[in-house]
């Protein structure tokens, strides 16, 4: 059965993909209501399309609605309840509801429930199948009896019981995806601003080299001597080593680590303490004399303290494992009482294993910070632990690390080139043994909690955090499919591959010729999400201004490596445990420093604990979160997805105004903006000339405006760093150089907003400085659609103009950020206006 | 890790004049001060002694536990002896001893305050006959109500107030009959007619006629207000249906004791088991509890058009609570700022909650002490966290309005009854012959904060005009689940098999397979209209200017972590927390209303001066998390009353006259 035989030209099928059953007039049971629609079940996927809404389905591959084959928890299959009044036709008009969005279910519509496997056979026609998702997601499908003949509910029961079962089986026995060779070929997410930073993907030298710089670790170098994956079949092609090692003594090295997982710089500070990573010693490897030499340069030991941070401390990744099914246990609805609901969480440990990786991860940031200590992460596998140790420490330390781009490439550099093994780590192979534990989801949650405590300090959302955790799971994206980069690129050839991810002309473009994997990474957000969806990526209240680079010399520690350590300790080795430093030599010298321990732990609660009277403020960019059993929260919107009662749509907890960007998941609207470029494309022509040369008001109040035209080249789209500037301000490189001198107010204009534009020239004012918050990268993240405020495509705004308020500001910080953008404009175009009028008189002073 | 201070001979130079407060300055600066109205209890030496009157020797070192959850460590090793002699006297005279209602602070201090409030509060302060006639009129309830003023002179009861409304069926007889009792009270109604009343219970009678008066008295006023215009009537006695003050105290006390943390030691310690510890308190159990029955209240009244009439044994207790958030749930107007404190003035203030004894002023009896504000405010600020934007306050206004409580320069929560304090003022006046007090009413918020720290108890982000608001709301209604009890075990180092723990094997297999299928099941419990109620609600968008439903279960019910965590520097976080948003939406407003203002001034060709005035949080991202409160931040709110006031009122005679007999420190050795 094809797409189009079934009229479903609306799915978007993925090269390869094919719809192995399909059951119209089945509901999907959201908050809310439930929608009609049909259900298909794809070799790759599970997938709900809304019927009788053609024109609004989404283009992207990722719906709310559907779900990865292998996101698959558990399938449920139950049969309704004779007497379930709630679906009467009577039901269904009262309460103003719409045909689409049914009233909420009664709850005794669910018996005998079954768990499906390939191997089970049912022995009822289902009526409902519940669908629960690795992510914490809970799908619910009807597929309705009442009112209708017994014919097609005959139909209709053959066809739930089909569909059941071949998502049974698909699951099972889904294939590989990475031998599909499935080109997707699908519009990229546009959104990659000119200039700005792009994700590094860490697969070319370039990558490794550009990075390298931007660190500027003076005194290391990029070695290719893995880049056959000769040296160590899982570490990545290139290494960051040091400068003075050549890659001749550098290979003496890789025997004396397990899985050859040599030490290597994950990241350096500016004040030059360094972050290694590496695998355990080789228990059975006795280095020779010039093998310890070697090993001793690469561990950077001898100018400063080199301090050994293990991972004991932190959870195996079979705990993490226990604890994430133990979530997901009381994550179910009415898993527990809510008079018990903090001890049970308590009982799943899962926040604990947050803490331990926040408080390690503090210690170490400590340490490079302010100790100016060089720190080597060792993990006996390098391949879990130190991935997430790694990465929190970069966020803590890094401002760049925080930035959206900055985190995709931490993920990539420390996750994926480094060799996590996502297929085992994610369940995604079915072979044994089996070794799934969510590693990068602990991580994910840690990164949350940053979040949540330091709401001003990312350049990214929750919003992300959870299209991340989703998409960790999807088939299509090559991101976490592989294992390390050997695998990545094995049946390919064997040469550097892709570039940095750029798209050209806004597509992926795989680099021709290769045959390795063509699947897109994760990173491409335009594929799965909207455009909508993708500006609450980005953190309206991002405060870049304490982001910058580190201070090199702490302000609150002033001095040297020298005084931070008596000369004697200097080259020590020490390893660090519960909070302090002991001394601890290389096994290889064991036995020759005196077992002496340093007195050094209550200094390092001084950085991240009350010292004395003055508080001691941490160093610049640096990120001391506090891992207190209080401050540690459960990721609600994560997690309590398929919990229906707990589902706060309301504003969260201690972000309001995040939380007023964030989407909510789930939600039945798969993407019901109108999305031109990609259905429906809007000429430019179309677009009254004048209007698309003034981004702001339009962006406000006309939605044409919010999805520019690709095509428009004249147009200044989603310039993120120069949205409301004056365009001919020289501070602004607006591409149009035709600048109409009076902006006419556009089409819409019920938009209160226009008298702000009155008929005042919008010329250039040197003077007036470009604003930081509007100038922050920050385009218009909630953009005064009105899906932003309203999601509910259901609810058509009552107004459609939606006029911010004006004598009250609007509850939007958006919405703020873009008022003062208009007034700034106009105040410019004010004063332009009377410097025309009286040129003698003085230009006023710059307000800041 | 501790933080001890160590007075010397210039520390506590200005202890209190005997009641205000403990005021430690080095050189004349004032470090901190404390009320000692907000000494909650002090313990000395190592052992952590209870501070009462028996002392064997003088402390050298002494931790003062405070009301609003500051810790003091003081080091009085290097303390002359009189001084320690003095100090600790004072403390313990000040902060344990039971003493008269008129010597407290409140007094001294409203004789001799400087008149300089305007007085221009709108805040409705319930005290006229015009305010209780303006309320009405305003929730439509005129039609069924009045107004009466059957207690001036107290000759009904005196912990009635002076006005107060009823339904017009009630004769001026039966509530002069049993002082009050039995009457309804009238105390909001709702946009459809149906109002919430109140009622103080009969006590338990032991003689059988007394009590079959009592029920047939009952009996008539009911049968009275059933009939039309009236809709039905619901009682709920509330002494049965919520738990006892006792156990909301016990509760609370248990609570509080997780975030009085002295020491480093202690917060790791009780870190270790947290959110164990958090649920034994029962403290969010009886939020949880007093808010399900708010939203049964409101569902009365709601959807089944029915009059609620909450019973108590004196009706100023949970009824209070009950009354209030049924209003602030259903009333947009409850959740401005003047609403809310127009609230508690109604409710509680008039209302005739009995803050002095819940409060223990006067340290007569730990018995009647009951923490039932604060519970309100716990409450209220689950919704504030849960709804944002639906009020106009912040929950900082939350927190200081729940340390003003202590403050002792108000007179809002010093009084049991209105009675009391008319009549314990006009003794005073006649007795002394001064001027005529001048209560400050705590929400002349000026009087403690200056500008711009007030701007901190409003909500920038409040969606002041009704209009209906973004927030898709979604449920299916799945009814209360059974329940499934979650292995809770440690793990116990089980040998390994393979990869896994032997746990994950059993979840995969049975909780997460097998069983997961009973989660989605429907319980047998049959349809409850309550549960009904509250899932349509929350299916539905929310209307910020119209109900608002708190959610309740499990996870929703959190922790008022501004109130409580806002000392412990353990938990700060530099440059975190939500102020760090705060501020940016405050810059932001700031900055757009320089502009504006900016713009108006050059439109009016006047010279603009080019002063902005200075955002005030510019860098608000250095910042922490514990902002505004945090003990050692220069720039915390420090409450603006001048402490050149206390000087002044140390220079008057008479005060320091008027103040008890000074305690010979013999007697305690």
């Amino acid at each position: 059965m094809s797409a189009t035989r079934c009229g479903l030209s609306a799915l978007p099928v993925l090269p390869g993909e094919v719809v192995l059953e399909a059951a119209r007039e089945v509901r999907h049971r959201g908050g809310g209501g439930s929608v009609r629609g049909t259900l298909l079940c794809t070799n790759v996927r599970v997938a709900f399309v809304p019927g009788a809404q053609p024109p609004s389905f989404s283009p992207f591959l990722q719906s709310d609605y559907s779900v990865a084959l292998r996101c698959i928890r558990t399938l449920v299959a139950g049969r309704g309840q004779d007497g379930d009044t709630a679906l009467t036709p009577s039901a269904m008009t009262q309460g103003g509801f719409d045909g689409h969005h049914l009233p909420p279910f009664s709850a005794s519509s669910f018996t005998k429930p079954t768990v499906l496997t390939a191997s089970s056979t049912l022995t009822f026609i289902p009526e409902e199948l519940a669908v629960f998702c690795q992510d914490f997601r809970l799908l619910r499908f009807h597929f309705p009896e009442n009112g209708l003949g017994l014919q097609a509910f005959r139909v209709r029961g053959w066809m739930a019981f089909e569909v059941a079962n071949a998502i049974a089986e698909a699951r099972e026995t889904a294939t590989w995806p990475g031998d599909s060779r499935s080109h997707v070929d699908a519009t990229m997410g546009d959104d990659e601003e000119e200039g700005s930073p792009p994700t590094l993907l860490f697969e070319s030298l370039q990558d490794w080299e550009r990075e390298l710089q931007r660190l500027g670790a003076v005194g290391w170098r990029v070695s290719a001597v893995n880049e056959r994956f000769d040296m160590a079949a899982s570490l990545p092609r290139y290494l960051w080593v040091p400068s003075t090692l050549l890659d001749h003594d550098l290979k003496r090295t890789f025997a004396h680590f397990q899985e050859r997982r040599v030490a290597r710089l994950c990241w350096h500070h500016p004040n030059g303490s360094d972050l290694l990573r590496a695998a355990g010693f080789h228990a059975a490897s006795e280095p020779g004399s010039e093998d310890i030499r070697c090993l001793e340069v690469l561990l950077g030991a001898g100018c400063r303290p080199c301090v050994l941070a293990d991972t004991a401390e932190l959870p195996s990744p079979p705990d993490i494992q226990l604890a994430h099914l133990r979530l997901q246990a009381l994550c179910l609805p009415g898993a527990a009482a809510d008079e018990k609901w903090l001890s049970a969480l308590e009982g799943t440990r899962w926040l604990e294993h947050v803490r331990a990786c926040l408080r390690k991860a503090v210690e170490v940031a400590s340490l490079l910070a302010g100790k100016w200590c060089s720190v080597v992460l060792q993990e006996p596998s390098d391949r879990d632990l130190s991935c997430l140790l790694a990465s929190l420490v970069q966020l803590l330390a890094d401002p760049h690390a925080r930035t959206l781009h900055g985190f995709q490439s931490l993920v990539q550099r420390e996750w994926v080139a480094a060799g996590h093994p996502f297929p085992q780590r994610l369940g995604l192979c079915r072979d044994s043994p089996r070794e799934e534990s969510p590693v990068f989801l602990l991580f994910l949650d840690c990164t949350w909690q940053l979040l949540r405590q330091f709401p001003a300090a990312f350049g990214f959302t929750e919003a992300y955090l959870l299209a991340l955790h989703d998409s960790t799971f999807l088939p299509y994206c090559s991101t976490f499919l592989f294992s390390c980069q050997r695998q990545r690129g094995r049946g390919g050839v064997q040469q550097p591959r892709t570039q940095t991810y750029t798209p050209v002309s806004g597509r992926w473009d795989p680099s021709p010729g290769s045959s390795t994997c063509r699947l897109p990474p994760v990173w491409a957000w335009g594929l799965h999400y909207s455009r909508q969806q993708q500006a609450r990526f980005w953190n309206p209240a991002w405060d870049a201004g304490p982001v910058g680079t580190p201070d090199a010399v702490d302000p609150q520690n002033k001095g040297t490596p020298a005084s931070a350590w008596s000369g004697s300790s200097s080259g020590a080795v020490l390893s660090l445990s519960k909070g302090s430093l002991t001394p601890q030599p290389f096994p290889w010298r064991s036995g020759r420093l005196p077992p002496r321990l340093l007195r050094w732990a209550p200094s390092l609660e001084t950085l991240s604990d009350r010292g004395g009277d003055r508080i001691p403020t941490p160093p610049r960019g640096l990120l001391l979160p506090c891992a207190a059993g209080p401050s540690v929260r459960l990721w609600r919107r994560c997690y309590l997805r398929g919990l229906p009662e707990a589902q706060v749509m309301g504003l969260g907890d201690s972000q309001p105004l995040v939380s007023i960007l964030i989407p909510h998941r789930s939600i039945p609207t798969p993407c019901i903006h109108p999305t031109p470029h990609v259905t429906n494309p809007v000429p430019h022509s179309s677009i009254p000339p004048q209007c698309a040369s003034i981004p702001t008001p339009c962006i406000h109040s006309n939605p044409m405006y919010i999805l520019p035209n690709p095509t428009c080249p004249s147009h200044p789209r989603e310039c993120p760093s120069q949205s409301h500037v004056c365009p001919s301000n020289p501070m602004c490189d607006h591409p149009n150089p035709v600048y109409p001198p009076i902006p006419i107010p556009c089409a819409s204009t019920s938009t209160p907003h226009n008298h702000l534009f009155a008929s005042h020239m919008c010329p250039s004012n040197p003077m007036f400085p470009p604003h930081p918050h509007v100038h922050s990268s920050q385009p218009h993240m909630c953009l005064s659609n009105p899906t932003c405020l309203h999601p509910n495509p259901a609810v058509p705004h009552p107004d459609p103009t939606y006029p911010p308020q004006h004598g009250r500001l609007a509850p939007c910080p958006a919405l703020l950020v873009e008022e003062l953008a208009l007034l700034q404009d106009r105040l410019c175009a004010w004063q332009q206006d009377r410097a025309h009028a009286e040129p003698a008189s003085s230009p006023l002073a710059p307000s800041r | 890790g501790q933080r001890v201070e160590y007075p010397d001979d210039n520390w506590f130079s200005q202890i209190l004049n005997g009641q205000v407060g403990i005021i430690l300055s080095i050189d004349g600066t004032v470090l901190f001060d404390i009320f000692l109205s907000l000494v909650d209890f002090a313990v000395y030496d190592e052992k952590k002694k209870l501070l009462t009157g028996q002392l064997r020797k003088y402390p050298e070192k002494l931790i003062i536990y405070c009301k609003d959850l500051r810790v003091f460590n003081f080091c009085l090793r290097y303390t002359k002896e009189e001084e320690v002699k003095r100090i600790v006297s004072g403390i313990i005279h000040h902060s344990q001893t039971p003493k008269l209602l008129k010597r407290l602070f409140l007094f001294s201090y409203a004789s001799a305050a400087p008149n300089n409030t305007d007085g221009r509060n709108q805040t409705v302060m319930f005290d006229t006959l015009e305010d209780w006639r303006d309320e009405l009129e305003r929730t439509k309830g005129n039609v069924q109500y009045k107004a009466v003023s059957t207690n001036e002179g107290y000759k009904v009861s005196e912990k009635l107030p002076l006005y107060f409304v009823v339904p017009i069926c009630v004769s001026e007889e039966s509530i002069l009959k049993y002082e009050g009792r039995g009457i309804p009270i009238w105390c909001w109604s709702c946009h459809n007619g149906a109002a919430l009343l109140k009622m103080s219970a009969f006590p338990k009678e032991q003689d059988d006629s007394t009590s079959q008066m009592q029920k047939a008295f009952l009996d008539g006023i009911y049968r009275t207000i059933r009939k039309p215009p009236y809709e039905l009537l619901k009682t709920d006695d509330l002494s049965s249906s919520l738990p006892s003050l006792q156990e909301i105290q016990t509760a609370y006390t248990r609570f509080k004791q997780l975030f009085l943390i002295d020491n480093s030691t202690d917060f790791w310690a009780t870190d270790v088991k947290w959110f164990s510890l958090l649920e034994s308190t029962n403290w969010l159990e009886i939020i949880r509890r007093v808010l399900k029955k708010a939203i049964e209240v409101v569902e009365c009244l709601e959807r089944q058009h029915t009059n609620v009439l909450l019973i108590e044994e004196t009706a100023t207790d949970l009824c209070c609570v009950i009354s209030s958030l049924v209003q602030v749930m259903m009333d947009s107007y409850s959740r401005t700022k003047l609403g809310f404190q127009s609230l508690i003035q109604k409710e509680w203030v008039i209302g005739g909650h009995g803050f002095l004894d819940r409060c223990n002023h006067l340290h007569k009896s730990d018995k009647e002490e009951a923490p039932v504000f604060l519970l309100l405010l716990n409450c209220v600020w689950q919704l504030v966290q849960q709804y944002p934007s639906a009020f106009e306050f912040t929950e900082t206004y939350l927190t200081v309005l729940s340390d003003s409580l202590y403050v002792p320069i108000f007179s809002t929560f010093f009084f049991n009854s209105q009675h009391q304090k008319d009549t314990t003022t006009t003794g005073e006046i006649l007795k002394t012959q001064s001027s005529p007090f001048r209560f400050l009413t705590v929400w002349d918020w000026s009087v403690q904060f200056d500008l711009k720290a007030q701007a901190f108890l409003n909500n920038p982000l409040y969606a002041e005009k009704p209009k209906p608001e973004k927030s898709q709301r979604k449920t299916a209604r799945f009814k209360h689940q059974r329940q499934l009890s979650l292995p809770l075990t440690q793990t116990k180092s089980s040998p390994k098999r393979g990869f896994f723990r032997e746990e994950t094997d059993h979840l995969i297999k049975n909780i997460l397979g097998k069983r997961i299928g009973k989660f989605i099941n429907s319980s047998d419990e049959p349809p409850n209209s309550f549960r009904e109620f509250y899932d349509s609600w929350h299916s539905k968008p929310v209307d910020y200017h119209g109900l608002l439903l708190p959610r309740i279960d499990g996870p929703e019910i959190k922790v008022w972590a501004q109130r409580y965590l806002r000392w412990i520097p353990e938990a700060q976080l530099h440059g975190g927390g939500t102020i760090a948003t705060a501020a940016k939406i405050l810059d932001l407003m700031e900055e757009v209303q320089n502009l504006q203002v900016k713009m108006d001034e050059e439109h009016s060709q006047a010279v603009s001066g080019d002063t902005h005035a200075v955002p005030m949080l510019r860098n608000s991202a250095r910042l922490s998390s514990l902002f505004p409160f945090a003990l050692l931040q220069r720039q915390s709110i420090k409450p603006a009353l001048p402490t050149s006031t206390w000087k002044d009122l140390e220079d008057e005679d008479d005060l320091v006259k008027r103040d008890d007999e000074f305690v010979d420190l013999s007697d305690m050795l």
